[in-house]
């Protein structure tokens, strides 16, 4: 009787703590449906979503705080991904984030007209203009995802979006 | 020299052979046009041009430089002036345009001063020397593909290959090229074997032939040196191909991802190595190809050698063809494209120019539903289910068709010929491509903007905390002074006064110091 409990025991003591040892020691640093969610998001990090950037918005949809539906770039496909992986119904996209763009676009910078503020470099999400204080600025356009967060600061107006295909024509 | 010991390719199927609609006259040479266009943009990469417009230039002037990818250098196909730079529509399914250099020809065809010299004994240069003046004369792969030959060889000699297959099979109906060229300059495709297979290493050379082509084959056994294998394989759609030429000759297998370099084998087209061999011999680079113009009922059909750059409604209406009610296509009836620009230029993947009174081999007509039928599984060289990837392109379902294959397609158009519904198989195939290569560039574009997103979330976090510690240690370091001046704790904006006051101090006392500060 007393050998039993003894056994039982010391076997619930050793499991319990393999257990707490895994639990603090063996975590995944992190969050694997962030991850996943992230990985169908397009990376345009244009912040239409209202979340500042495609992960933060990834970590608010795994956290349930937002609808898969706010994410103009990605379009209907993203919105059909999302609700598969998260075995959710598949919603229209929310139009008050913005609608999808048909082609692939970059941004340009009409660069005779640049001033060399910088505000568009320091606006960039991805690190895609090039310049310094009062230097020309330039995109690089292979790197640009089109996210237009650089237009509204431009104090001059110098900047526009063009298709990707007839940027690289041009 | 018989058809023994083929190994035979999965798929295929007899076509009509529609080459002896050229092959009656022997090969023509087509006089210079008054206008050449030759496109910078080359399909497996782009060149830069080394002139300006406005600029006289010779037949074989070095034109444009490789630039990105897979580019051969371009030569002026003939003397006058470079006048333009242009957009033009090409070849293309698409019908994209290209940039293209328009030479106004002056008609006296003057030979550039700067050529190499000729060479008499090429066989007596070495393997590396070959591969240079291969890669400067700009040839490239005649079969279609257009691929520099001199790259091939570059990665055939480091890889080291055994074998070097010389391809004289028309790869699809009507187009004769390799077959006139056979029969009339022989000589000209054993010896460029013979370099090809100096240059990159081979030391067996198998020169393959369709055993309908008798003359051809009576041609080549005449020139063929002993050192050249001479193999006919019975004429079985599309036993030209590179793969089922391998398969069928050696019984050998090349992985849809592999190369035949892999293998230890190199294959080349029977144009290429006659081009090598001219190439070589005169010291001039590769400035025209054989052609092919054929047609049902087209008395002018036969093969001409066209300088590049020459346009195909110049050509046809120079041989009095009558096209404009006919439906032009550059290639064959399988895999060719339909000329959107009857002014495209003929360039070194021009085999065939084919006039063609739609529904050649049947395919058009009205569209009907998949029956499951299994015909187009029977006959498809690559062994693919195209009933299932017509499913998948039309669910636009991109895992799927990876998993079937689709990027192994070539493009034959065996199973389009084959469907009873008339489904439009190779077109969907070429799309469905297009779709998946766009993906994959769209796939690896939003990896590297979140690579650099979450560089530059990085470096902003970085500089907080630099700034942070920086506050922090000058908050410190000030409390220190004031402490270690006095004993007692003291305001650092005093002990800060302090300080710069002792530095003026010492400054005043010792002027030929450090005045900088």
């Amino acid at each position: 009787m007393i050998d039993a409990l003894l056994i039982m025991g010391l076997l619930a003591a050793v499991l319990g703590g393999l257990l707490g040892f895994a639990s603090v020691r063996l975590r995944p640093h992190t969050d694997p449906v962030v991850e996943q969610i992230n990985a169908l998001l397009p990376q345009t990090q244009c912040g239409q979503c209202l979340y500042p950037g495609c992960r933060p918005y990834a970590e608010a949809i795994a956290a349930g705080e937002a609808p898969i539906n706010r994410c103009p770039p990605g379009g209907q496909a993203t919105i059909r991904q999302l609700a598969d992986l998260l075995d959710r119904e598949p919603e229209p996209l929310d139009a008050r984030h913005g609608s999808t763009p048909e082609r692939s676009m970059v941004a340009l910078i009409d660069e005779p007209a640049c001033i060399g503020c910088t505000l568009c470099i320091q606006a960039c999400p991805v690190d895609a203009i090039l310049g310094a204080r009062g230097q020309m600025h330039t995109v690089l356009h292979e790197e640009c995802t089109g996210c237009e967060l650089c237009l509204d600061p431009c104090p001059v107006d110098c900047i526009a979006l063009l298709p990707r295909d007839a940027r690289t024509a041009a | 020299m018989t058809d023994d010991a083929l190994f035979g390719f999965p798929g295929g199927l007899e076509l009509p052979d529609w080459k002896h609609w050229s092959t009656g006259a022997p090969l023509r040479t087509l006089p210079l046009p008054p206008e050449l266009v030759i496109p910078l943009d080359q399909p497996n990469g782009r060149s830069r041009l080394l002139m300006e417009p406005g600029d006289a230039v010779h037949r074989g002037q070095p034109l444009a430089q490789p630039e990105e990818g897979w580019a051969v250098p371009l030569f002026a196909p003939s003397s006058g002036t470079l006048t333009a730079v242009e957009w033009r529509l090409s070849a293309h399914a698409d019908g994209r345009r290209l940039r293209c250099a328009v030479i106004r020809c002056d008609g006296e065809d003057r030979p550039w001063p700067g050529q190499a010299a000729p060479c008499d004994e090429p066989l007596a240069l070495e393997p590396r020397d070959l591969r240079q003046r291969i890669r400067a004369a700009g040839v490239c792969g005649l079969g279609g593909a257009v691929f520099p030959t001199a790259e091939k060889l570059e990665a055939a000699a480091e890889q080291g290959v055994h074998t070097l297959i010389i391809n004289g099979i028309g790869c699809e109906p009507c187009i004769s090229c390799d077959d006139r060229l056979l029969r009339d300059h022989a000589d000209a495709v054993v010896e460029g074997a013979l370099l090809l297979a100096r240059a990159c290493g081979a030391d067996r050379i198998l020169l393959a032939i369709e055993n309908e082509q008798t003359e051809a084959l009576a041609a080549a056994t005449q020139a063929a040196a002993s050192a050249i294998e001479l193999r006919t394989v019975p004429a079985r759609y599309p036993s030209g191909g590179e793969r089922q030429l391998i398969s069928n000759l050696l019984g050998q297998g090349i992985a849809a991802d592999g190369l035949p370099i892999d293998q230890g084998l190199l294959c080349q087209n029977a144009g290429t190595a006659a081009a090598v061999w001219q190439s070589l011999h005169s010291g001039e680079p590769l400035l025209d190809r054989i052609v092919t113009l054929a047609g049902p009922d087209l008395p002018q059909a036969g093969n001409y050698r066209v300088r590049f750059g020459t346009p195909v409604d110049w050509m046809l209406d120079y041989l009095d063809v009558r096209w404009q009610e006919r439906m032009l296509i550059q290639g064959g009836p399988m895999m060719g494209v339909a000329l959107q620009d009857p002014r495209c230029p003929v360039t070194a993947a021009t085999n065939c120019v084919l006039l063609a009174d739609a529904d050649l081999l049947g395919e058009d007509g009205e569209q009907r539903a998949c029956i499951r039928c299994g015909d187009c599984a029977a006959v498809c060289p690559v062994r693919l289910l195209p009933q299932q990837l017509h499913w998948y392109a039309g669910d636009h379902d991109h895992d799927a068709l990876r998993e079937h294959g689709l990027m192994a397609c070539i493009e034959c158009g065996a199973c389009a010929v084959v469907c009873p519904s008339r489904i439009p198989l190779v077109r969907e195939f070429r799309e469905a491509k297009a779709e998946l290569v766009s993906a994959d560039l769209e796939q690896d574009r939003a990896r590297r903007a979140r690579a650099r997103f979450e560089a530059r979330e990085a470096r902003l976090q970085r500089k907080r905390e630099q700034q942070e510690a920086r506050r922090r240690a000058k908050r410190d370091a000030l409390r220190k002074a004031g402490e270690e001046t006095d004993g007692t704790r003291q305001d650092p904006r005093k002990a800060a006064i302090a300080a710069a006051l002792a530095r003026r101090r010492r400054k005043q006392s010792d002027p030929g110091g450090d005045g900088g500060e």
